[in-house]
């Protein structure tokens, strides 16, 4: 426990009682030549040590841009933070110089990618990428720095952690690189990881032990988790509070037993209406009509109203509908909640 | 690896004697339909026969296949009536100069009468020299100017190679070539050479038109990048189009997620990707850099392999030719081998079984 309080006391300004990671108001935008796309529009939500929060929804609704924004790796240009904080234990990330903000990634907050044969550089070994960890952020020696790199196979459950340190990343099945991708985002005991669909490349078996492994590793180190997913299956299973977005929007915000009795926005309904159910097999799966906006024109007032049942004149006036209070813990973007959550 | 290896080079085998028999082919064509070379030696006057005839055998032109117009000379008629496993015929000129310079390590001899493989070692260090200094300079400054220009695309920067590239692809060699003599050799070495306070080895040798034997490096600088230069563009738009790629490989996503500087995520994990199929262009570059080494070597007058091969081929002298342009292949097979090696090397997801 010692190396956590060296590494609290390297950067100025942090609140040990802060939560790990505090996420105000982000705003981002893609500056291209087809014009701005708003892809995070005033992204708010809290995460708690040892917490899990899911942020759900569909492909391009932002939630990748949001984790990227809060690692601070967009690519930059065409992608920009234009506003909002991001706290990590009280300090704004975004106010940081990018020597201190670099010293955050992996050590304090760090990520997992989807697509692990992708993620991990191919003509370095496996080893070589998990000890550059230890010997860029610690210090250490090639071999001290090797061998935490097989304690970390070990840790991941990599059998014969010892040959395979040596092995690249093509040398593994999809499951085992996602755990050498596990191993390297947890190498420095951060207070909170980043998991970007860290399941979505992988069949189901295996989607359920990186999931057990994730929260094993997860309970262990009392370390808060954002798992950013399209899956509802995988939500309902690990995740204590959820935040589902849409076209760069939380519209929803509750935890995880709340949402799946009672969604009180129309979208998050409509998702969970789109799972298919044993009980109704024979019948045609109910699915959103229609596609999520384009970015850079999204629609007027709320951004669902192109797409929803519920839909009256006031949703398609500006200003959006705002975040309501529909019981202390959990809010809704919907002018309609009372009548969303008690259509049942 | 080792039985990849072995297999390519057993395909040395066809490759070469395939070369060898075109070469022998398109000289002893060469020889038929424009006559004896050997009569060049005696220029305006008439040999006597018996003399043109004893000096024909002599240098390697006296086969009776050479008189007649598109014999491949492959077999001649055996004197005993006999021949090869009861033919009548027996292996002709092509198979006397295989077992010559496979059993013997005999290339021939030249009108001069010099052996060819004299010839080739006094003329392979300008050649190694000229070619050393073409790849250095297209590897250094292209892979430089690639990378800025990947790492800023649409910059500036990036514009400026874009254009130059183009421009240096577009003008060929030997344009460029006697472009440079005639205005940094010529005109402006003469500038130089009229300033006394600039040394001798500057004017006289770097900016010299043509290659000097006293400064056999420096005099070879120039030849040197102007064959270096359309390789060079090449390199810097191969290395920026890869660089371009791989900054927004998702492995790159991840070093920087990893905290590392930005140097470490650009000179570590970026580069090396994106110098693979740069290094593997560099090293088949050769064989094209020894083609061209013939045209930049003619220019310069440097008494290379390229300058060997071209005045050869002027006064039809067969066993130069053959001789010379067979070790250019055997070069370039090993060269393009070595590259296949390499590249399995550097991407540890090729394997050779």
């Amino acid at each position: 426990m010692t190396d956590v309080n060296v590494k609290l006391d390297a950067l100025a300004g942090v609140d040990p009682n802060a939560l790990p990671l505090q996420v105000k108001n982000l705003h981002v935008e893609f500056r291209t030549r087809n014009g701005i796309a708003h892809a995070v529009n005033g992204v708010s939500f809290d995460l708690r040590a040892g917490e899990t929060r899911a942020i759900l929804g569909e492909s391009g609704c932002g939630k990748s841009v949001t984790a990227q924004a809060i690692m601070g790796i967009l690519d930059s240009p065409p992608g920009f933070v234009t506003g909002g904080e991001i706290l990590y234990r009280g300090v704004d990330l975004l106010k940081l110089p990018e020597s201190e903000r670099r010293k955050v990634r992996a050590n304090r907050i760090a990520m997992i990618f989807q697509d692990a044969l992708s993620a991990l550089n191919p003509v370095f070994t496996v080893g070589f990428q998990l000890a550059e960890l230890f010997r860029m952020h610690r210090g250490m020696s090639r071999q001290d720095a090797k061998a935490r790199a097989v304690e970390l196979l070990d840790l991941v459950k990599i059998p014969a952690a010892r040959q395979r340190v040596n092995d690249y990343p093509h040398q593994f099945s999809g499951g085992m690189r996602q755990r050498v991708m596990i191993a390297m985002a947890l190498a420095l005991d951060p207070e909170v990881l980043i998991a970007d669909e860290p399941t979505t490349a992988l069949d189901v078996t295996v989607q359920a032990q990186i999931m057990a492994l994730l929260a094993e590793l997860q309970r262990e180190r009392n370390m808060g988790l954002v798992l950013i997913t399209h899956d509802m299956g995988v939500v309902a299973d690990v995740a204590d509070r959820i935040s589902v977005m849409y076209a760069g929007r939380v519209i929803e915000e509750a935890s995880v037993d709340d949402i799946y009795a009672s969604p009180a926005h129309p979208y998050t309904k409509g998702l969970l209406e789109s799972i298919p159910r044993l009980d109704l097999k024979g019948q045609e799966l109910s699915a959103i009509k229609g596609l999520p906006p384009a970015l850079t024109n999204i629609p007027q007032g709320c951004a669902f109203n192109p797409r929803c049942r519920y839909a009256q004149e006031v949703c398609r006036e500006e200003p959006a509908p705002p975040l309501y209070q529909v019981s202390p813990s959990r809010t809704a973007a919907c002018h309609f909640w009372k009548e969303v959550k008690g259509d049942e | 690896m080792g039985r990849y290896v072995i297999r390519r080079l057993l395909q040395f085998i066809p490759t070469v004697l395939g070369t060898m028999f075109l070469l022998h082919y398109i000289t002893s064509l060469a020889v038929q339909f424009s006559g004896n070379p050997v009569r060049a030696l005696f220029g305006d006057r008439t040999p006597p026969p018996a003399l043109l005839q004893a000096i024909t055998e002599r240098l390697g032109y006296g086969d009776p296949c050479l008189d007649r117009k598109g014999d491949p000379c492959l077999w001649r008629a055996a004197e005993d009536g006999g021949g090869w496993l009861g033919t009548g015929y027996e292996p002709g000129l092509f198979f006397d100069r295989l077992h010559g310079i496979f059993f013997n390590f005999d290339f021939g001899i030249n009108l001069r009468q010099q052996e060819v493989t004299d010839l080739v070692s006094n003329a392979i260090p300008f050649t190694l020299k000229l070619l050393v200094i073409a790849i250095v300079f297209e590897a250094v400054v292209g892979i430089a100017a690639g990378v800025l220009a990947g790492l800023r695309g649409g910059s500036f920067l990036d514009y400026m190679v874009k254009i130059s590239t183009v421009f240096v692809i577009s003008v060929p060699i030997f344009v460029l070539g006697l472009v440079v003599r005639e205005f940094v050799g010529v005109k402006f070495g003469n500038v130089l050479r009229g300033q006394d306070w600039i040394p001798d080895l500057i004017s006289v040798g770097v900016f010299s038109p043509v290659f000097k034997p006293d400064y056999p490096f420096a005099s070879l600088i120039i030849p040197g990048m102007v064959l270096g230069s359309v390789s060079l563009a090449t390199t810097a738009r191969l290395t920026r189009t890869s660089i371009m790629e791989n900054v927004r490989a998702d492995y790159v996503r991840t070093a920087k997620a990893k905290g590392l500087t930005n140097k470490r995520v650009i000179g570590v994990h970026t580069l090396r990707n994106s110098l693979i199929p740069v290094i593997t262009f560099l090293g088949v570059d050769i064989g094209a850099a020894m083609a061209g080494a013939v045209v930049t070597e003619t220019i310069f007058n440097v008494p290379g392999i390229g300058r060997l091969v071209t005045m050869s081929a002027r006064t039809g002298e067969s066993s130069v030719v053959i001789g010379v342009v067979t070790m250019l292949v055997l070069v370039v097979l090993l060269a393009n081998l070595l590259v296949d090696i390499l590249y399995a090397v550097l991407d540890p997801r090729i394997r050779y079984e």
